[in-house]
């Protein structure tokens, strides 16, 4: 049975391609979830997307980008669906769900490693 | 056994380009086809009439291109805090800084146009079978 411990939400974010902008996202939770048998830790992104272009959206690498106020968290998308589909519909908004490999926040002088292994804080 | 067919797509690969001054620029390896259409229209004045001469605004030609182009830089204040890339801030560039970052781009170009060319030719040398022997 998964348990959530801990949720990251916020409002500004976007979904990057390499330097392309794939998406903008108005309102987004990522829930950290964690198998209380196997301890494993998966990272659940739920967004609505308010603007994207349809075919960087479905391009690999995709990055989940959502800044702070001492940085940004960064995480890389394994799977994405949209609205339950698996291509992204023709008109924005519309809700995503995303399977991300962890967060990183980067901030000025430390960075912070979540894996899906373990979390822990390290000197940049 | 026939080769994979290459892919028509722009991948979205960054050439970092050095600067006199031992500062930097990063550049896109390749505009895609609709960056290339923002260049055009990015410096169009007062839009495109049927039958009409376009004009273009003088303060944009060149400009929209490197807009297009440049992705970062190494550029930071008179305080030393880096600062984002943005027009307004590559129009604040000493006129002898843009200029040069003008012309790494232009090269930049020439020499993607070049390779792109070199690719297409190796594409065609490979679909017929035959080379040039002069």
């Amino acid at each position: 049975m998964d348990v959530s411990i801990h949720a990251v939400t916020g409002v500004v974010a976007s979904l990057k391609w390499g330097y392309y902008f794939a998406a903008s996202i108005n309102g987004y939770t990522v829930t950290i979830r964690r198998n209380r048998q196997t301890k494993a830790r998966t990272w659940r992104l739920v967004a609505t997307v308010i603007q994207c272009d349809a075919f960087k959206l479905t391009q690999r690498p995709l990055m989940f980008i959502a800044p702070h106020d001492k940085g940004e968290w960064h995480g890389e998308i394994r799977a994405i669906h949209f609205d339950g589909a698996d291509r992204p519909p023709a008109s924005a908004p519309f809700t995503i769900t995303a399977d991300l490999d962890g967060l990183i926040g980067v901030e000025k002088g430390t960075t912070i490693y979540v894996t899906t292994a373990a979390m822990s804080v390290r000197s940049a | 056994m026939s080769q994979p067919l290459p892919c028509p797509f722009v991948q979205p690969e960054v050439v970092r380009l050095a600067l006199t001054s031992g500062h930097y620029i990063d550049v896109k390896r390749e505009l895609n086809a609709g960056e290339h259409r923002k260049v055009w229209a990015g410096m169009v004045k007062d839009g495109v009439t049927p039958g009409e001469v376009t004009k273009l605004d003088p303060e944009r030609v060149g400009l929209t291109r490197l807009l297009e182009y440049l992705v970062g830089w190494s550029f930071c204040d008179a305080q030393g805090h880096p600062v984002p890339l943005s027009e307004a801030a590559l129009l604040n560039l000493q006129n002898h800084v843009f200029r040069e970052v003008a012309e790494l781009v232009d090269k930049h170009e020439e020499a993607q146009a070049q390779r792109v060319a070199e690719e297409q030719k190796k594409i065609l040398d490979g679909a017929t079978g035959l080379r040039a022997i002069s």
